[in-house]
């Protein structure tokens, strides 16, 4: 059922934009067919689209080793990075509004929307007020504040929680494997010295060095995942730590060692593989974390500015007027909490599927 | 060894038992003494009444005796004392109870001077008094510490005459030597106060003829002269003297002064994020005391935290946002409970965005007066104030509020026109090349800016976004960028930002030499955007001299009407304040400033709910 979840939190990140735009999918106009949609696909966009599709076909190719999947996605990727970066270049100052007023003008004959037919920072400018409407057949979710349609936001909020977890968990694990790895594998005065990082790390309350960071430099998503993944690899380091002080007595890795293997490959290819999965397991407790600070942050309203993120709809529920608006609060705050959840199922079931010691007692 | 229970043991029970039952009687005595003083305390507060009224009665009816006789009385009937007097022959009227305000920010300083608080501002105002200050309704210029004061023909002179029996609030009395005290640590470069000392440049010195004579002799005419000189900060030399500048400077709490209120803590012992601050009347006030008892600020920094403590009676005052104006304004229970003023001052002030001219020594796209034009006309004011300040702003076309003498009826607003504002764009160079939707100029550099606004509101965040749309029609790409107030203020001293909007508040008659004029462009001078109008300048200079208000009044026009053509800023509204008050508060009155003072309120006695 986590998985499930996620699976659908991943469908509305990757394909948020083909499913709530206020650009249409075709439209017929006076210049004949376009596609204003596909025209304001920013480079993310078309980067993780893109991404998506190869991953698929990847996916059906069973015959290519794991290893050389993982090399072409990750060739594939770099390429399309840079390609759709340099060429894409949508239009920066967008008009929501002008399709609606074509159509209702007549300057359009028809449009095919998208199933929400609204962007999520289209705040509906050419209507007089649709600031805090209740859901209704046209909002499905309601309004926020800022007369945003509130659905369209949650939609397109997935990709940002993704983001943030995948990304910030990820550097911690990149650092925290190394850093660990090298600890116990070398112990000694390596392993002193480095317990000592942990524990300075560990001392750094995160939540108050984002808001110092965003009161210093500003709004910055990236900045955020980074000082997440630079402050969150601690765990990651004992366990890795652990692992391999266990691992480099044994046989393999002495086997290793004495055919003169180097550094590298004693490490990650034979010692890696096998202690990696603590690590893994903690991963995704780790993602839920980094959601849950993001929304936080958000909450606090020092997240992003105009692109929506579930804890600033749900900072906005608090109302101005003295008003609660139950649909920003209900929506976004099980957002949040089914996610958050939905990973420690999945952290819990890769841990009862992973510990050997587990699995026994399940036997029994 | 066993643990029995001994004679010992028996012996320390019986022991805590008999403290213990003391204690209790102790209670019960404390109780039944609290009893008696309270009924004490009711019985004197009801004498007290009746001596109050008959003081009124006295000030009313055989008023004109007394004065005949002694002379020296500062209770006059037209002084500056007559709207404190006026609610006194009631027949509700009672002295006592508090008054609670709200501060939306905590205060950390209220020594004068070094504070550039606004919350600052709002205690001095009843701790201490200056020379002269200007009366609620009309205006004009009252006497307060200075009976009377001759002008010099050319302006350059002023003697004050000061009252004789004028005390501070620990009862030593002032004189000439305190006004004199007061100007030289102004303008002493040890003390922290830039801004005043800024002010104060205009006079060249200050001297004391006898005990009760002062003179100020200002350097060139200027048209506020008089404000600066009367409006002086009354520093008490035989308190503030006993500092140094830098214990001054380091000083958090060291407010105190002649007026009708005093700290309730000892000044030197205030320390700041106590959450609250208290003001009690002060006993030795030489004037009129004022009903209220004391004046209690609590600093709740969320505005929704600040309305429920205001629904819950915790609060007497409360200005609510816009949208929980709408709210509230619907609310029956609450209106029942609640006085509302709603009104419209000259001192509101004015909201406006400011467009940078001048970046890291390049002038930037807002260098164009066609630019800027357009940028106005894009902006559709009439529908702004009315979605996101309910119809509580009027859009403005200047820095003078329309209700003043110094704006010109002649001057009409720019018109929300985005036709015309783009064929202006496009005559200023600027079209979109290359199909992107966004307008570049001829060597292709994009329309594009960012808006920077504090973080912390809400209002200017729909405000921003709104803006962000309406620009978007016209091709040209806006960012949001909300900052932390401190940065802002950082950035804009830096003057590292592209625009920005904020507002303004104003005075009975402004200054526009502080914002405009290019001599405040350098370091530190609030024309943060560059703007130079050599035309300007030289009217402003000649205003400033000009003591002629009428002849005055005709070259502000002159200033307002190069302003709105020039649009340095894009002026946006003026608003209406409004304020929730307290039923139980009485002669909570509309005066030209917007509400009167404190001081004029009282609560009948058997409303009173504070300090009883």
């Amino acid at each position: 059922m986590g998985l499930a979840w996620i699976g659908l939190v991943a469908f509305f990140a990757i394909f948020g934009p083909l499913l709530a735009s206020s650009h249409p999918i075709l439209w017929k106009t006076a210049d004949g067919v376009s596609s204003p949609m596909l025209r304001h696909l920013t480079a993310a966009d078309v980067i993780i689209l893109a991404m998506a599709l190869v991953a698929a076909i990847l996916l059906c190719l069973r015959s290519l080793h794991f290893g050389k999947r993982i090399l072409i996605f990750a060739g594939v990727g770099v390429v399309i990075s840079i390609l759709s970066l340099i060429l894409i270049k949508p239009p920066q100052a967008i008009v929501y509004s002008q399709y609606r007023e074509a159509l209702a003008a007549e300057e359009a004959q028809w449009a095919v929307m998208t199933i929400v037919p609204y962007s999520p920072t289209d705040r509906f400018r050419e209507m007089e007020e649709t600031r805090f409407l209740s859901p209704s057949g046209k909002h499905w979710m309601g309004t926020t504040g800022d007369g945003e349609d509130l659905c369209s936001r949650m939609i397109h909020a997935c990709r940002i929680a993704l983001a943030v977890g995948f990304l910030s968990t990820g550097i911690a694990i990149c650092i925290g494997v190394i850093i660990g790895g090298l600890m116990g594998y070398f112990s000694g005065w390596v392993d002193l010295l480095g317990m000592r990082l942990v524990e300075v790390f560990s001392a750094i309350p995160t939540i108050f060095l984002l808001i110092t960071f965003v009161a210093f430099y500003g709004r910055n998503l990236y900045l955020m995942m980074i000082i997440l993944g630079l402050t969150g690899w601690v765990g990651y380091a004992v366990f890795t730590r652990a692992e391999f002080l266990k691992l480099r007595e044994q046989d393999f890795v002495q086997a290793a060692i004495a055919c003169g293997l180097p550094l590298r490959s004693v490490l990650f290819k034979h010692m890696l593989p096998n202690g990696v999965t603590p690590v893994l397991v903690s991963a995704s407790f780790g993602v839920a974390g980094a959601i849950l600070t993001e929304s936080t942050l958000s909450f606090l309203g020092l997240g992003l500015v105009e692109e929506p993120s579930w804890g600033q709809m749900l900072n906005q529920a608090r109302g101005q007027g003295g008003v609660f608006t139950w649909w920003m609060a209900i929506y976004p705050g099980f957002a949040i909490f089914f996610t958050v959840f939905a990973y420690n199922l999945v952290g819990e079931a890769l841990r009862d599927a992973i510990d050997p010691q587990l699995k026994k007692a399940a036997q029994l | 060894m066993d643990n029995r229970f001994g004679l010992k043991d028996w012996i320390v029970c019986l022991l805590l038992v008999a403290i213990l039952i003391t204690l209790w009687f102790k209670m019960i005595q404390d109780d039944r003494q609290w009893d008696k003083l309270s009924k004490i305390q009711t019985t004197l507060d009801a004498q007290g009444d009746e001596i109050t009224q008959l003081a009124n009665k006295l000030a009313s009816g055989v008023h004109v005796a007394t004065t005949t006789q002694t002379g020296k009385t500062n209770v006059d009937a037209d002084g500056p004392f007559a709207r404190i007097l006026a609610p006194m022959t009631e027949p509700d009227y009672a002295t006592g109870d508090w008054v609670i305000y709200p501060f939306g920010s905590t205060v950390s300083k209220l020594t004068p001077l070094i504070s550039s608080d606004v919350y600052q501002r709002v205690l001095e105002d009843h701790v201490i008094e200056s020379l002269a200050n200007r009366d609620p309704m009309t205006l004009a210029w009252q006497p307060m510490l200075a009976q009377s004061w001759t002008i010099s023909d050319d302006g350059l002179t002023i003697v004050f005459k000061l009252r004789e029996n004028v005390t501070f609030s620990d009862g030593k009395p002032f004189t000439s030597e305190d006004v004199v005290f007061s100007f030289d640590w102004i303008m002493n470069p040890k003390v922290a106060a830039p801004r005043d000392r800024a002010y104060y440049d205009k006079v060249e010195s200050v001297t004391a003829n006898g005990p009760y004579e002062v003179t100020f002799k200002l350097k060139e005419t200027y048209f506020k002269g008089f404000d600066v000189c009367a409006g002086i900060t009354i520093l008490a030399k035989h308190f503030y003297g006993q500092f140094t500048e830098a214990q001054f400077n380091e000083s958090t709490g060291l407010l105190f002064g002649t007026g009708p209120y005093k700290l309730a803590d000892n000044p030197q012992d205030w320390k700041p994020g106590e959450g609250k601050i208290e003001l009690v009347r002060n006993d030795k006030y030489w004037g009129v005391a004022p009903a209220i008892d004391r004046i209690v600020y609590r600093e709740i920094l969320d505005d929704n935290a600040r309305l429920v403590a205001f629904r819950n009676g915790e609060l007497d005052r409360y200005g609510p946002t816009p949208e929980q104006y709408v709210a509230l304004k619907e609310d029956e229970q609450l209106l029942k409970e609640k006085q509302l003023f709603e009104f419209e001052t000259i001192t509101g002030g004015y909201r406006y965005i400011a467009w940078n001219q001048m970046q890291e020594g390049k002038p930037t796209i807002f260098a164009d007066k066609r630019v800027r034009q357009a940028m106005t006309m894009l902006t559709n004011r009439d529908q702004m104030s009315k979605n996101l300040m309910v119809g509580l702003a009027t859009p403005c076309s200047g820095p003078f509020h329309r209700l003043g003498k110094q704006a010109n009826p002649d001057v009409e607003l720019w018109p929300y026109a985005p036709d015309k504002a783009k064929a202006l764009l496009k005559e200023a160079g600027f079209e979109d090349r290359d199909g992107d939707g966004v307008i570049e100029s001829a060597d292709g550099k994009k329309f594009t800016f960012k808006l920077i606004y504090p973080a912390s509101s809400e209002n200017y965040k729909q405000m921003a976004f709104y803006l962000k749309d309406a620009y978007a029609r016209a091709g040209i790409a806006m960012e949001p960028d909300p900052l932390e107030w401190s940065i802002m203020i950082q950035r804009i001293g830096q003057r590292q930002f592209d625009a920005m909007t904020l507002g303004w508040s104003g005075t009975i008659e402004g200054d526009p030499n502080q914002i405009f004029h290019s001599d405040q462009v350098a370091d530190g001078g609030d024309n943060y955007i560059h703007y130079i109008n050599k035309d300007l300048d030289k009217l402003i200079d000649e205003a400033r001299v000009t003591m002629d208000e009428d002849k005055r009044m005709e070259l502000w026009h002159k200033v307002h009407a190069i302003l709105h053509e020039d649009q340095p800023y894009t002026f946006l509204w003026t608003t209406k304040a409004v304020l929730f008050m307290d039923n139980r508060i009485k002669n909570v009155q509309r005066v030209k400033t917007g509400i009167n003072d404190v001081e004029e309120w009282y609560v009948p006695r058997k409303l009173q709910r504070w300090g009883l």
